[in-house]
Parts: structure tokens; C-alpha cells; sequence
């Protein structure tokens, strides 16, 4: 190794030290490693914006392909450091305005592409045939049809469950609410499993840099 | 079909040279005029301008979604051409804010250094990490092994560590959480427990005795139950949470088109 990677492996090390020191308690050494962290992630950002986003979708077009109305973009841009004098603040709204309009827009588009074949996907067969069965699947008809009736349950238990526009009253839609709320509870348990896990994966290739990479060991 | 994609670069045709300078110079010019002149204008003047920008900007994608498209294989109308620009357009704005952020850290850890409040050393090492770790991939390039010694083995490694330090934080509070015995949290640890079983190697073997495939037994194998928890209960419910989120989108969505959204910031006067 050389120094440069040396000394890297070895502030990594004692960084991961210093930022594991938090499960027993507070304290200074955590602080400092933090700040260090914090620090790096934004000299990171400032390098990541110019690099992925303004050098090659702003400068470049600009500059090199000369296609000069891209200096909007500065104007436009620039109107958010408005916001530091409090007679033109006003002026970083019509910025923020513009973005915001260009997400709003963007939603009718997220729908028709995102949800629109979700919900079509979602209209699963009952009573599956043979011929509906992927390729590959161990499953019967039987469970395959008992999977896409439990998925449909769920799913309109669930959805029952989000209804506010009116107050759950009859006992069909407040058995189907419960009945979605324990669903609910079964999915984020799911979701919280794979995340512990996801975070334990993380745990074990932190103990595998400190025991391999920094001590050489194993 | 692409009549308004000709008519764009006749308008605004690229320029080289001087020719280049002089428009950017214009363009700068007439910007500062006009920074100057909106600022003259009367407070509901100045609001018209804001929901204008707001509704014009979301005006495109709008336009573009439900004019209709010319027929297959093309399937585009005669803004399509412009999505990929308005996209560049919206990623750069959004850069742009960057400064903000930015400004912001040096302002108050920069603060913090020249009073030398309590614990101003911390401010030194963030103002000192951003500033090397700027320099180091602007500077010297992603290819430089100081750099990517400062990604792989720093900036890497706290993250990670960072994240690792959840594990701890999650496994705390489920336990506060599971202290509740109702319905609902046994439900939540019934699950957990079962899909955090079906992925390590120890719940395997729990269950290792049963067949593979090929037999109903295989149904009671604890990666089976695992993998069918997430397939069959957890996606229909995370769907119906994603439909709700939405339709949730598209509301609010017209509500900031439309200018309609309340709050401190939309009723704010521009004054």
C-alpha cells in the first residue's frame, strides 16, 4: 500500500472507532469524527453537483456547444441567494416557483407511468389455470389462486383501512379496516426485518474492514 | 412535427466566439435590468409573477403528458423533443441550491471558529474535511489516489459506519416498541422475526430437516415463509400505502400548479 492509502485505511479505522463509540454513550472523540464525516459528505456534494449535474448539463452545452441561452439557468439560479437580503427575498420565491411547477407537472407523468400499470398489475386471477403459472413456479393452481386471493384481501383491507374521506361506520368496512391495520403491522414487520438485516450486512462489512483491511487479520 | 424544434434554433441558434460573448454579456445585462425593474413593481404585481412562473413551469410537462402523440412507433408530440432539456433545466436549478446549503455550514461553523465558541475545534475539522475533500476531486480529479483514497477509505468507511450504528438504535427501540403487547406490535415482531430467520444462515438451519421443493412440507421452511411474507402480505400492503402516497402527489401536485396549496409560504406576501 502506499501512504496516501495507508493513512486513509488508518483514519477510516479509527473513524469507525470513533463513530462506534456512540453505542456506550456520547462523547468527544464521536463529536470530532462526526464533524469530519459531515465535512467530508459536503466537499463530496460540492464535488458531485459540478461534476454530474452542472459541469455536463449546464457548462458544456454553454460553453462548448455555445448554446448560450443555458445563462437563464444562472439568472434563474440566482435568485434563490435572494433570499439573504430581506428587500428581494420575495424574488427567490419565483425560483423555488419554478421548480416546484416543473415537480407538479412531473406527477401527472410519475402517475400514468408508476401507478397506472400498478393498478393494472394488480387485478391478479382468481382462479389461476394452468397456463397463467410462470415458468419456473413451484406453486400449484391451488396456491397460486389462494397467493393472488390473500394479495387482493390485503390490498383492499389495506386501502379501506386509508379511506378518511368518511367515517368508518359499517361493520363490513370497519372489520376491512382492522383487518388492513394488522396487515399493516405484518408488512412493516417485514420491512423492519429486512432492514435490520440490510443494517447487520453493513455491521459485518464494517468488522471485516477493521479486522482484514486495517489489522490484517483473517 | 419538430416545426417548434426548427423554429427554437433559428431563434436561438449557438454561437461561437465573440458572437457568443456578446449574447452572454446581453443576456447578463437584461438580467440585472430586469432584477431591478420586477423589483418596482407592487406586492400583488410581484405574486402574479411568482404563481405565473409556477404555473408556466409546470405548464410543459402538463402540455406534453396530454396533448395528444402522433401515431406508433414515434408516439411523441412536438414538445417531447424538449423533455430531455427541461429535465437538464430542472436538475441544474436544483443544483443551484447547493450554494445555499453550503453558505449556510461556513456561516454558522465559520461563526463558531471566530468566537471560538465550545467545541469550536469541530467546526475547524468540517470547515477543514469539506474544503480538502472539494479540492481534492475538483482539483486534482477522481482518477488522483489522494482522492480516491478519501472516498474509499474515509468517506466510505463512515458511512458505513454510520448506517452499521443504526442496527444498534433499531434493535433498541423495536424493544420499547415490543414492550407494548397488543395485537399489532405481536403481529410486527412475528413478522420480523420470521424474515430475519429466512435470511441467516442459523434460521436456515432451523429448519433445514425439511424438503427443499416438492412436498407441502417445503411450505414450512423458514426462508419459504420468509420470501412469501414479503411477496405475498408485504407487497399488497406497501402497494396500497404507495397508492394513497399517489394520489396523494397528484393532489398536491395541482395544489402547487395551481397555486391553491395555504401555508406560511404560499400565503406570504411578496413584499
Amino acid at each position: 500500500m502506499v501512504w496516501t492509502t495507508t493513512l486513509g485505511v488508518w483514519v477510516g479505522a479509527i473513524g469507525t472507532l470513533a463513530l462506534f463509540s456512540l453505542i456506550y454513550r456520547e462523547n468527544r472523540f464521536y463529536r470530532l469524527f462526526e464533524h469530519l464525516f459531515i465535512g467530508l459528505a459536503a466537499g463530496f456534494l460540492i464535488k458531485s453537483t459540478w461534476d454530474e449535474t452542472l459541469y455536463p448539463q449546464w457548462w458544456t452545452p454553454m460553453v462548448k456547444d455555445g448554446q448560450w441561452p443555458w445563462i437563464l439557468a444562472l439568472g434563474l439560479g440566482g435568485l434563490f441567494y435572494t433570499i439573504y437580503s430581506k428587500k428581494h427575498s420575495w424574488m427567490s420565491r419565483i425560483s423555488i416557483g419554478v421548480l416546484l411547477g416543473l415537480l407538479s407537472g412531473q406527477i401527472f407523468q410519475t402517475t400514468a407511468n408508476e401507478f397506472i400499470p400498478q393498478i393494472q398489475r394488480s387485478f391478479k386471477p382468481l382462479v389461476v389455470q394452468a397456463a397463467d403459472i410462470p415458468q419456473g413456479s413451484q406453486l400449484t393452481q391451488l396456491g397460486m389462486s389462494l397467493n393472488n386471493i390473500l394479495f387482493m384481501v390485503i390490498l383492499v383491507c389495506v386501502i379501506t383501512y386509508f379511506l378518511f374521506s368518511f367515517e368508518h361506520k359499517n361493520k363490513v368496512i370497519t372489520g376491512s379496516a382492522r383487518t388492513g391495520r394488522l396487515m399493516l403491522m405484518f408488512a412493516f414487520g417485514a420491512i423492519f426485518g429486512s432492514t435490520v438485516m440490510a443494517r447487520m450486512a453493513l455491521l459485518i462489512d464494517r468488522v471485516w474492514f477493521l479486522m482484514h483491511t486495517w489489522l490484517g487479520l483473517g | 412535427m419538430d416545426w417548434l424544434q426548427r423554429l427554437l434554433s433559428r431563434l436561438f441558434p449557438p454561437l461561437h466566439g465573440t458572437g457568443f460573448y456578446i449574447a452572454i454579456i446581453v443576456c447578463l445585462i437584461l438580467f440585472v435590468a430586469l432584477f431591478f425593474v420586477i423589483q418596482l413593481l407592487p406586492p400583488k404585481a410581484r405574486k402574479m409573477i411568482i404563481v405565473g412562473a409556477t404555473f408556466f413551469a409546470g405548464l410543459f410537462y402538463a402540455a406534453e403528458f396530454f396533448l395528444p402523440a402522433s401515431p406508433k412507433p414515434k408516439d411523441e408530440n412536438f414538445l417531447t423533443f424538449a423533455v430531455p432539456t427541461v429535465a437538464n433545466f430542472q436538475n441544474v436549478l436544483t443544483a443551484f441550491t447547493l450554494g445555499l446549503g453550503i453558505y449556510s455550514l461556513v456561516r454558522v461553523h465559520g461563526s463558531n471558529v471566530l468566537k471560538q465558541k465550545p467545541n469550536w475545534e469541530n467546526s475547524v475539522v468540517l470547515l477543514g474535511g469539506m474544503i480538502v475533500m472539494a479540492v481534492a476531486g475538483l482539483g486534482w480529479g477522481e482518477k488522483s489516489l489522494f482522492y480516491r483514497s478519501l472516498f474509499r477509505d474515509v468517506l466510505a468507511n463512515f458511512d458505513g459506519a454510520m448506517f452499521a450504528i443504526l442496527a444498534f438504535f433499531i434493535i433498541s427501540a423495536a424493544y420499547r416498541a415490543f414492550r407494548i403487547r397488543s395485537a399489532e406490535a405481536t403481529l410486527l415482531m412475528v413478522s420480523a422475526l420470521v424474515v430475519m430467520l429466512g435470511q441467516i444462515p442459523i434460521g436456515q438451519f432451523i429448519t433445514s430437516g425439511l424438503p427443499e421443493n416438492g412436498s407441502y412440507l417445503s411450505l414450512l421452511r423458514l426462508d419459504n415463509i420468509s420470501n412469501w411474507l414479503l411477496t405475498t402480505v408485504n407487497a399488497p400492503a406497501t402497494r396500497a400505502i404507495s397508492f394513497g402516497l399517489g394520489i396523494g402527489a397528484l393532489a398536491i401536485g395541482l395544489r402547487l400548479w395551481l397555486s391553491l396549496e395555504r401555508g406560511a409560504y404560499f400565503e406570504a406576501k411578496a413584499e
